[in-house]
C-alpha cells in the first residue's frame, strides 16, 4: 500500500479525502500517517476472487466486511480468502475474507459470495494441416460422389470399398491428379477385424483420421413386411450397425486423442414421413442406425468427436430402370425445389458437416429432400 | 424451347409471348395458366396433336416438359 | 369501315378461338353494337367465353360477358347488387341442366311414383318462375333461359320408353315449364340448348373428363356451337330480321335453264336431281308461312316462266305465292331495289338467294344493304344454307314486348358499304375475264354442234347446223367457223359460242351463225367472239361483215345486240345489219383477256 497507489486510487475515485493523501491532514485525525482508502483493500479482494479464487469466471455476487484497524501508507497487506460453502446447483461459493498486515494484525475481515459461471468453450478447432476423410462404399454412386467432394474440398482420401476395387482405383487416380491423397482399403465393413486392420493401416499411412463417412451398403431387394424375417434384417443390420460399431470403436481413440473426429452416417429420407412399401428391413436397420448416431452424439461430443445423419431423398438413380421420362418429370415436380436429389446434393452436405463450421451440429438427421421432408 | 408447335399453341391459348415460354414453364411461372386456362391447352393440345388425354394425363400435365413427355409417350412426333 | 377481325383466317381450334377473342376484346370493331351479357350457371359457363366473344362479333356485337360465380343462381338473381346486376346487363342468360336444377329426375327417375314426379316438376315451375321474376325486377335486359336436352347417362336404360315416365317426357315436360315461365315475362326467351346439344349429337356434346375436372359438362365442339348458337340469338335480340327474300329461278328452283331446256327439260320431280328442287321449294313454303315476303329476280323471259309455274305438275310455289316478281333483262341491282319499292320495304330487309356467284357478286356491289345468302355449289345443301344464313332468324316477342319494356330500339344492322364500282366495266374487270377463241375442228366439233342445237335464247338466227353442214361451209365455202370458251373468278364456264360467217362475195361477209349460252352473257365474251371473228373476216380481205337476225320463239332478247355492237341496220325489220371492217372498228372490249387457240 506505497504512496503512489493510494494517490492512483484517489485519482481514479475521485476520492481526494485529505486523509488519504496528505500526512498533516492525517495527523489532525490522530493518525501517524496517512490512511489507505478501505476500498483498497476490497480492490485486493477483487484480485483474488478474480483471478486465483475462484478465479475466470467469477461473477462477485456480494461481500460483507468490517475494516478492523487501520491501513497506513507503506503496509503490507495479505488478503486470505478461504471457501467456507459451496452451493453446487447454484454454482455459488462463500468465501471467508481475513486480511491482516506486516505487524499480524487484522485490518480485515468478512465473507463474500460468488457465482461461478459456466465454462464457456471455445469450439475445437481442427488440426492443422490436409485433413483425411474415410469414406466406406465409396467406390461408387454416391460414395464415389463423396470421395470425390472430399477431395476438391482438399481433403486427402482413404476409399473403402468390398467390391469394385478396379473402380475404386481409378477414383483414386483421378483424385491424385487433383492434387490430394488417395489411397483404396478394400475390406469388408462387416468384418471387425478387417476393419481394426484398416483404421490401423489408415493412422498409420495418413498420421490422422479426421472424417468417417459410412454409407456402405448391401443391394436393396423389395419384401413385403408380412413375410419379412429377422434373418432379412440381418445383413443391413451388420453393415449398417455392426460397420459402425467396428468403426467407431476402432478410430474413436484416435481421434479422441486428436481432441477432433466427425462421423457421419448415410441414412434415407424415409426415415421421414411416409416410406415406400415392401423396404421394411432396410428401414429397421436404417432407423436403429440413427439411434446409434444419437447415442455416439451423446457420448463422443464431450471429446470434440460429433456423429451425425444424413438422409437424402429419391435419386433419379434410385428409380427402376422401367420408369418412364414422364414418370420421373411428375415426381421432380412433386418436390418444391422442383428437382431430384443428386449424389452431388448429398456429397456436398457431408462436406459441410465435416468442416469447422458445422462443429455445433451433433446427432442430428438432416432430411435432403428438396422441401420440407 | 423443344417443340415449335407447343410454343406456338401456348401462345395462342394463354396470350403470353414465346420468348417468355421454356421447358420449365408451369402454373407457377406464369400468370395465366390458370384452371381454366389449363382445360383450354388439354382441348387445344387434343386438337393440334390428334391425342386423346385421360383426366389423369390432364391434371398431371403442369409444366411444358411434362406436356412435351406425355405427348411422346403417346407417339406424337414433336418435330 | 372494315371489320377490325379477320374472320376469314379463323380456324375451328382452341387456341384459335382464344387468341381472336383476345383480340377482339382488346380491339372492338366500332361497327359492332355493344352489348352486356351477365350469365349465371350451374356449372362452369365461363369456357365460352372466346366462343361467345368471337361469333357475336363475327354478327356485329361487341359482347362484354359476365360470369356469375358458379353454382349461384338464387344468390345472383335475388341479390340487388350482385355481380350480375352491377354489369347493368342487356341481356341476362340464365344456363342450367336438367342434372342440376333436379337430379332426380335424371339421375333416379326408375325410383319415383308419377306423383313425385309431379311434385319435382312443381318445384321447378317455381323455382324457374322465381328466378325469372327476380330478374325482371331488378333489370330490364333480355333474358335467355337454356332449356334441357335429355341428359346422357339414363337411369332407365333401355325399358325407359315404354315405363310410366320416360325421360325423354320427363325432359319435355320440364322444357315446357321452362316455355311457360318465359312466357309470362315479359322479354324472356327459351335459348333452345337442347336442339343445339341434338344437331351436334349427344356424344360429340359429352366430355366427361372436363366434367369432373372442371365442372364443365362439354367438349370444345360443343362449346364452340353453344357459342355459335348463343350470339344467333344474340343477333336475333338486337337486330331487325329481314322481311322478304328474292331468289332466281333457273337453277335454284328448278335444275336447268327453262329458256333454254323447255319445260320438259329441268329437273324438278320426284327422282334425283329434281327432288332436290322440290325439297328446296318446300323450304321457300315454309318460309312464307312464318311470315317472310318471296319475291322472284330472273333473268328470263315472262312466258317462259309462267308456262312452268301453271303447267309443270312438280312445282310446289304457285306465282301468287311471291309478293312481287321481277322476271326481265335487266340487272338484278336494279331489280332488286324496284322490289322493295313495290314491297314497301327497305332495301336491307332483303335477302338474295342465287346460284349464280357473278349475280351474288353484282348485288354485294351494287346493292350492298342486301344480305347475300352464300349458295353453296351442291344444290342439296340450299335447304341447310338457308337455314344456317340466320336472315330471317327473329324472337317471336321481339318487337311489341321490347317497345313495352320502353327500353330497347331495334336497330337495323349496320350497312356494309363496299366501294361501288364506278361502271359496269369497272365490275366486269374484276371480274377477270379470260376468253379462248379457236376453229372449229374434229375435237370441239361435238361440243360445238350441241350448243348450236340447244342455245336458244341468246342465238340470232337459230339455224341448227349438223357437223356435216359445218364442215361444208368451212372447207366447200370458204367460211369460218368459231368456237369460244370462258373463265372468270368465280370458274371455268366451258365451251359457251360459237359464231359461224360465210362469203357471200369476196368482200361481203354474213354472220350465218352467232349464238352464246346466256350464263355468260354481259360480260363481254360475246363482244370478244363478235370482235375475233371481224377480225378473221377481215384477214380474209372481207370488207363489210353483215349481221343476220332472224326472229324466233326464243331469242327475242337478242333483238338489239347488232345496234349495241355498232352496226348500221339496213332495213326497218332489224332483220340485216351492216358493218364495215376498216380495222379500226369492232376492237374487243379492254376487259376481255382473248387468247387464240392453235388447235
Amino acid at each position: 500500500m506505497d504512496a503512489e497507489t493510494i494517490d492512483q486510487f484517489a485519482s481514479l475515485s475521485g476520492d481526494h479525502n485529505p486523509i488519504h493523501v496528505d500526512p498533516l491532514s492525517a495527523s489532525g485525525y490522530g493518525y501517524h500517517k496517512p490512511v489507505a482508502h478501505g476500498a483498497l483493500s476490497i480492490a485486493l479482494l477483487s484480485r483474488v476472487i478474480g483471478m486465483e479464487l475462484p478465479g475466470p469466471g467469477a461473477l462477485w455476487l456480494d461481500q460483507n466486511v468490517k475494516w478492523e484497524s487501520p491501513v497506513f501508507v507503506g503496509d503490507r497487506i495479505e488478503l486470505m480468502a478461504t471457501v467456507s460453502d459451496v452451493s453446487a446447483a447454484a454454482r455459488v461459493l462463500t468465501l471467508d475474507v481475513k486480511a491482516s498486515n506486516q505487524h499480524g494484525e487484522i485490518v480485515m475481515s468478512g465473507a463474500c459470495t460468488v457465482q461461478v459461471a459456466n465454462e464457456v468453450a471455445v469450439p475445437k478447432a481442427s488440426l492443422p494441416g490436409r485433413k483425411l476423410a474415410l469414406v466406406t462404399g465409396g467406390t461408387r454412386g454416391l460414395g464415389e460422389a463423396i470421395v470425390r467432394r472430399f477431395a476438391a474440398a482438399g481433403y486427402d482420401v482413404a476409399i473403402n470399398g468390398h467390391y469394385s476395387l478396379d473402380a475404386a482405383r481409378t477414383i483414386a487416380d483421378d483424385v491424385l491428379g487433383a492434387g490430394v491423397e488417395a489411397r483404396v482399403y478394400p475390406a469388408d465393413v462387416t468384418d471387425h477385424g478387417a476393419v481394426s486392420s484398416m483404421i490401423s493401416a489408415v493412422e498409420s499411412d495418413f498420421g490422422r483420421l479426421d472424417v468417417i463417412v459410412h454409407g456402405a451398403t448391401p443391394e436393396l431387394a423389395s419384401i413385403p413386411v408380412v413375410e419379412m424375417k429377422y434373418t432379412d434384417i440381418e445383413p443391413f443390420a451388420r453393415t449398417y450397425l455392426g460397420g459402425a460399431l467396428s468403426l467407431v470403436g476402432c478410430a474413436a481413440p484416435g481421434m479422441r486423442e486428436r481432441g477432433f473426429g466427425r462421423l457421419i452416417f448415410l441414412g434415407t429420407s424415409s426415415l421421414f414421413g411416409a416410406p415406400p412399401a415392401g423396404f421394411g428391413a432396410y428401414l429397421a436397420a436404417k432407423s436403429a442406425l440413427f439411434g446409434l448416431v444419437k447415442s455416439l452424439a451423446i457420448e463422443l461430443a464431450p471429446y470434440g468427436i460429433t456423429s451425425n445423419m444424413v438422409s437424402p431423398g429419391l435419386t433419379t438413380t434410385d428409380l427402376t430402370r422401367g420408369t418412364s421420362a414422364r414418370t420421373k418429370e411428375l415426381l421432380a415436380r412433386t418436390i418444391p425445389v422442383r428437382r431430384m436429389t443428386t449424389v452431388e446434393d448429398t456429397a456436398n452436405l457431408v462436406c459441410f458437416l465435416a468442416g469447422d463450421d458445422a462443429s455445433y451440429l451433433n446427432g442430428v438427421n438432416i432430411p435432403l429432400t428438396g422441401g420440407p421432408v | 424451347m423443344g417443340s415449335q408447335r407447343i410454343t406456338d399453341l401456348m401462345v395462342q391459348v394463354f396470350g403470353v409471348n414465346a420468348k417468355d415460354l421454356s421447358e420449365q414453364s408451369s402454373p407457377d411461372t406464369i400468370e395465366e395458366w390458370d384452371s381454366m386456362s389449363h382445360i383450354n391447352l388439354i382441348l387445344a393440345l387434343e386438337r393440334e396433336f390428334q391425342v386423346k388425354f385421360t383426366a389423369q394425363e390432364s391434371v398431371e400435365m403442369l409444366s411444358v416438359k411434362l406436356v412435351e413427355l406425355t405427348l411422346s409417350e403417346k407417339g406424337v412426333d414433336l418435330a | 369501315m372494315t371489320q377490325s377481325f379477320d374472320f376469314g383466317g379463323l380456324e375451328a381450334t382452341p387456341g384459335s378461338y382464344l387468341a381472336a377473342a383476345r383480340q377482339i376484346e382488346n380491339d372492338p370493331s366500332l361497327d359492332a353494337k355493344q352489348i352486356n351479357v351477365a350469365v349465371v350457371s350451374t356449372y362452369t359457363a365461363a369456357v365460352i367465353r372466346p366462343y361467345l366473344v368471337v361469333e357475336s362479333a363475327r354478327r356485329d356485337l361487341a359482347v362484354v360477358p359476365t360470369f356469375g360465380p358458379y353454382g349461384q343462381l338464387e344468390q345472383q338473381l335475388l341479390d340487388p347488387d350482385s355481380v350480375i346486376y352491377a354489369s347493368n346487363p342487356d341481356v341476362i342468360v340464365i344456363a342450367t341442366r336438367i342434372e342440376d336444377m333436379a337430379e332426380d329426375l335424371s339421375g333416379r327417375l326408375a325410383t319415383l311414383s308419377s306423383s313425385e314426379v309431379d311434385e319435382i316438376l312443381g318445384e321447378l315451375d317455381q323455382r324457374f318462375g322465381n328466378l325469372l321474376e327476380s330478374a325482371r325486377k331488378h333489370s330490364a335486359g333480355h333474358i335467355l333461359v337454356f332449356n334441357f336436352s335429355p341428359p346422357r347417362l339414363t337411369s332407365m336404360g333401355l325399358a325407359g320408353p315404354m315405363s310410366e315416365h320416360p325421360a325423354s317426357s320427363v325432359v319435355e315436360r320440364a322444357n315446357s315449364i321452362i316455355a311457360k315461365a318465359c312466357k309470362n315475362i315479359s322479354s324472356a326467351t327459351v335459348f333452345e340448348y337442347g336442339r343445339v346439344v341434338l344437331e351436334t349429337g349427344l356424344d360429340s356434346w359429352t366430355d366427361a373428363r372436363l366434367e369432373h375436372l372442371g365442372r364443365i359438362p362439354f367438349s370444345f365442339q360443343a362449346q364452340m356451337n353453344l357459342g355459335k348458337a348463343l350470339s344467333r340469338y344474340l343477333s336475333a335480340i338486337f337486330f331487325t330480321p329481314h322481311k322478304c327474300l328474292v331468289v332466281d329461278l333457273d337453277n335454284t328452283l328448278w335444275g336447268g335453264v327453262i329458256g333454254e331446256d323447255g319445260l320438259g327439260g329441268i329437273a324438278l320431280g320426284e327422282d334425283y336431281p329434281g327432288n332436290v328442287y322440290k325439297e328446296f321449294q318446300r323450304q321457300l313454303v315454309a318460309l312464307k308461312d312464318r311470315g317472310v315476303l318471296l319475291a322472284i329476280n330472273s333473268k328470263n323471259d315472262e312466258p317462259d316462266v309462267t308456262e312452268v309455274f301453271e303447267r309443270h305438275p312438280d312445282m310446289v310455289l304457285g306465282l301468287d305465292d311471291f309478293a312481287a316478281t321481277r322476271i326481265n333483262w335487266t340487272d338484278k341491282a336494279s331489280n332488286i331495289r324496284s322490289i322493295a319499292e313495290e314491297l314497301n320495304i327497305g332495301v336491307d330487309a332483303l335477302a338474295f338467294f342465287d346460284d349464280n356467284p357473278v349475280e351474288r357478286e353484282w348485288i354485294r356491289a351494287n346493292a350492298p344493304e342486301v344480305a347475300v345468302i352464300e349458295v353453296p355449289p351442291d344444290p342439296e345443301n340450299y335447304a341447310m344454307a338457308l337455314q344456317d344464313s340466320e336472315v330471317f332468324d327473329h324472337l317471336v316477342v321481339v318487337a311489341e314486348d321490347l317497345e313495352r319494356a320502353g327500353v330497347y330500339q331495334t336497330e337495323k344492322r349496320r350497312t356494309k358499304l363496299r366501294a361501288t364500282h364506278a361502271s359496269v366495266a369497272d365490275f366486269i374487270r374484276d371480274l377477270d375475264v379470260k376468253v379462248t377463241i379457236g376453229a372449229v375442228n374434229d375435237e370441239t366439233m361435238p361440243r360445238v354442234v350441241q350448243l348450236i342445237s340447244k342455245t336458244n335464247q341468246f342465238n340470232l338466227t337459230g339455224r341448227r347446223h349438223t357437223a356435216a353442214e359445218i364442215e361444208e361451209i368451212v372447207s366447200l365455202n370458204g367460211g369460218i367457223a368459231l368456237w369460244t370458251r370462258s373463265t372468270d373468278r368465280f370458274g371455268d364456264n366451258g365451251l359457251v359460242g360459237v359464231a359461224i360467217a360465210i362469203p357471200d362475195s369476196p368482200t361481203e361477209w354474213r354472220i350465218d351463225s352467232f349464238l352464246m349460252s346466256c350464263r355468260v352473257l354481259g360480260r363481254g365474251v360475246e363482244s370478244a367472239l363478235l370482235s375475233s371473228l371481224a377480225q378473221q373476216v377481215a384477214d380474209k380481205d372481207g370488207k363489210q361483215l353483215i349481221g343476220e337476225y332472224v326472229i324466233t320463239k326464243k331469242n327475242g332478247m337478242a333483238r338489239a345486240f347488232f345496234e349495241g355492237e355498232g352496226f348500221n341496220p339496213r332495213d326497218e325489220e332489224g332483220h340485216y345489219w351492216e358493218h364495215a371492217l376498216d380495222g379500226s372498228s369492232l376492237p374487243a372490249p379492254d376487259f376481255v383477256t382473248i387468247n387464240t387457240s392453235e388447235t
